[in-house]
């Protein structure tokens, strides 16, 4: 027993170590409950659709894709197209997504080629990918918009000075937070009624594999496992957030756009679903051995690279619902960053470069990111300075990156010798 | 040792004046006579390139012993980089001045860099195959440490805290201490291009030392090593030895190569500053015509020349034509990122 929770303990070092690390911060910070909880479901709800978007390179035994950084800028530039068309509602933003879909899939389609001469090197590849596409991405926006070669004049878009986007660009006021405003309801309702939804959808399919699949009840009980243990872990939550008081009241006032929710659900599933298609097998087994699969009669090349692509896809629809919430676009800057804090939400939640799963993208966006903004607040308490809380969080985010990948090689290079 | 001997020879016949290279130094020269037709200052557009030179070589330099020894491309230089910084920081906090304050800076951060790198020679032991990726991270999140580090050493003298507030100024003159004292010694002036003769004559010295040191037999054995471990195996040398040493020489000229560079640049720059410190250099390097898994001395004066020179003429040449003051930043990026992706690309390994 005591040796199954050190290989656990072991197995999870970084999820455990974070758990503690966001106690801390979390007791230190002197916030209400109201507002952590507030502020921790709209940022993990305005970032999982990124960290989802890690998934099928790993998968494919690409490791983490740094490259999303081309996704994101797909998904500004669309942002930036309608906002000039002055389009906006649902079917603006439709179009937006369709067009940063097309982009992006021709930004996969150029880094999975890269990929593919640079086979084992493929993370360092994408970083350096993703700083020559923001090279490139500063030139068209700051240097040929506006002169003759891009002509646009738009006051609410260009600098004064006639040639290059404006720094930060706020979005019209029906593409802001056009998601998250549909409908919402509150985060206590939300545990309620997913309750419901999922007790439904268990019984459901264990009524089905047990009466019209005619299974013995204890395939039926395999099959439904996920299910029951996700069931179990919303009634644990929604026991505890209506029993206690002040949690109560926090759950009651804080507020959930259900709209993007169901997107998000929308792009898990779509994960799920390409994992059980013939696709999703020959990019695992694309993961698992090149050259078997190779053998096998699968093309290598052309597997990856449609990993890619769909991971830069997904990663554009992620960066616009990112944007809506925020409200504005910080032209330069949005998305330099995208890949660095994914890749690093993704490992706090215990995946690896080998393994990565749904569950493990939400562990680590709670977690990341509870840490992430209670740090400096934490700092500003505990040295009486936010600016080292400030710093203390990059060194986390670059840490954590540096010790999962350090790990990672290491238990590889073990291997090897044994 | 026949094979080292063998492997001496293919060495000498690595050819470093490729045709790309050619190419450049043509390309290189006609911008310098587009810049005469424009009427631009062609001897302190020299200048400049000359002085940008004499602060980048060293780190340069510092990419040769890790190319050497197997481990590839030194992303993690910026580790040399602060224990440079924390030697050059305490000979301020002592107003030194002076070539003596210069040489004490290096002295003190010697001993720190050997440290540094040993350490990091170990990890990166234990990471082969991964070594630029981990180099680069444990980078990242050394230089964001030492973020928190700058704001709690405890320094005192005035020039290096902040008037107000805790900490060490992001950016610390020298003015007082050693500013061009490389640059002004022995500085000629000739046709109206200046000369710093003194950071030149040092990078040379450092050049030599490192030709010397690669032909020396430890340096061959490092060499022997590098190329295939195996072998080198056969013949008795400990290939993780043999990388850890490159890693503290690698180390020791980041420390040596931010000191020159700050005297000349006139700043100690702290904080982020030194983060991506490492790209310019590996993208000097691989212009000069190394690869990921083979470089040689003449790849490194090569590189350094073509890539400053190339990026101080032609950046004031295309902000002439385009009227733009940040385009020369952005072309940087994307010249210097270009580069290395290029050579990631023709690195030896798997394709699909």
């Amino acid at each position: 027993m005591t040796e199954k929770m050190i290989s656990f303990a072991r197995k999870n070092i970084v999820t455990l170590l974070f758990i503690i690390l966001c106690i801390f911060t979390t007791a230190y910070s002197r916030q209400s409950s109201e507002f952590i909880l507030q502020e921790l479901i709209s940022r993990i709800i305005r970032n999982a659709v990124l960290i989802l978007s890690l998934l099928m390179p790993v998968l494919c035994g690409m490791g983490l894709n740094f490259s999303i950084v081309l996704g994101a800028a797909a998904g500004q530039i669309a942002l930036i197209l309608i906002t000039y068309w002055d389009l906006g509602g649902l079917p603006g933003m439709g179009l937006c997504l369709l067009i940063a879909s097309g982009i992006s899939v021709l930004f996969g389609m150029f880094a999975g080629v890269i990929f593919n001469r640079t086979v084992g090197q493929e993370m360092i590849t994408g970083m350096i990918v993703g700083y020559f596409a923001k090279g490139i991405f500063d030139l068209i926006f700051l240097i040929l918009v506006g002169t003759w070669i891009i002509p646009i004049s738009d006051s609410r878009l260009i600098l004064a000075g006639g040639v290059g986007l404006k720094n930060t660009i706020d979005l019209n006021a029906n593409v802001k937070y056009v998601f998250d405003h549909i409908l919402q309801i509150s985060f206590l309702q939300c545990l309620l009624y997913s309750v419901i939804v999922m007790a439904v959808f268990v019984l459901l399919l264990a009524l089905f594999h047990a009466c019209v699949r005619k299974r013995s009840r204890k395939t039926v009980l395999r099959i439904c496992l996920p299910g029951l243990s996700t069931l179990g872990a919303l009634t644990a939550a929604l026991v505890l957030f209506g029993a206690v008081p002040s949690l109560r009241r926090a759950a009651s006032y804080a507020k959930v756009p259900v709209f993007t929710v169901f997107i998000i659900a929308g792009v898990c599933l779509l994960n799920a679903f390409l994992c059980r298609t013939k696709l999703g097998q020959d990019i695992r087994t694309c993961g698992q051995n090149m050259q078997v699969a190779a053998a096998a009669g699968i093309n290598v090349g052309r597997t990856r690279i449609i990993a890619t692509v769909i991971s830069t896809v997904i990663a554009a629809w992620g960066q616009i619902i990112f944007l809506q919430n925020m409200g504005l676009i910080n032209t330069y800057t949005s998305h330099e960053q995208v890949g660095t804090y994914a890749v690093a939400a993704l490992l706090v939640g215990g995946a690896s470069i080998k393994k990565a799963s749904i569950s493990q993208v939400f562990v680590g966006a709670l977690l990341f990111h509870l840490l992430f903004f209670t740090m400096p607040l934490a700092g500003n308490n505990l040295f009486h300075d936010s600016q080292i809380g400030e710093y203390f969080r990059v060194f986390i985010s670059y840490g954590v990156i540096a010790i999962a990948l350090a790990l990672h090689a290491w238990n590889q290079n073990a291997k090897k010798h044994k | 040792m026949m094979y080292v001997k063998s492997m001496k020879l293919k060495n000498r016949q690595h050819r470093w004046l490729g045709m790309s290279q050619i190419i450049m130094i043509v390309f290189l020269l006609g911008l310098l006579l587009l810049s005469s037709i424009l009427h631009m200052d062609t001897s302190t557009l020299i200048s400049d390139s000359i002085i940008r030179i004499g602060m980048q070589a060293v780190f340069v330099l510092a990419m040769l012993p890790t190319i050497q020894s197997g481990i590839g491309l030194n992303f993690g230089l910026p580790l040399g980089i602060l224990c440079g910084l924390l030697g050059g920081l305490i000979t301020v906090e002592n107003n030194m001045t002076g070539l003596g304050g210069l040489f004490a800076a290096i002295l003190i951060s010697l001993p720190l860099a050997v440290g540094v790198g040993i350490l990091y020679g170990w990890v990166l032991n234990h990471m082969r195959g991964s070594e630029m990726m981990v180099g680069n991270y444990l980078n990242f999140s050394i230089i964001s440490l030492m973020c928190i580090g700058w704001m709690v050493l405890p320094f005192t003298n005035k020039n290096i805290i902040w008037a107000m507030g805790s900490g060490v100024r992001s950016t610390i003159t020298l003015e007082s201490n050693y500013e061009h004292i490389l640059d002004n010694l022995f500085c000629i002036k000739i046709a109206g291009i200046t000369i710093p003769t003194g950071t030149l004559l040092a990078i040379a010295v450092l050049c030599v030392f490192m030709f010397l040191f690669l032909r020396s037999k430890l340096g061959v054995m490092m060499r022997c090593s590098g190329e295939n471990a195996v072998f080198g195996a056969s013949l008795g040398i400990n290939n993780n030895s043999m990388r850890i040493l490159s890693t503290v020489l690698s180390t020791v000229l980041g420390a040596v190569g931010i000191i020159i560079y700050s005297q000349s640049y006139g700043f100690y720059q702290l904080y982020t500053a030194p983060q991506m410190m490492a790209y310019p250099a590996i993208a000097a390097i691989l212009i000069g015509g190394a690869t990921t898994r083979r470089a040689d001395i003449g790849n490194v004066i090569l590189g350094v020349i073509l890539y400053q020179s190339l990026l101080t003429i032609a950046l004031p040449i295309t902000s002439e034509l385009l009227d733009n003051s940040s385009l020369s930043e952005i072309l940087r990026t994307i010249i210097s990122n270009g580069i290395i992706l290029y050579a990631l690309t023709k690195m030896v390994g798997r394709k699909v």
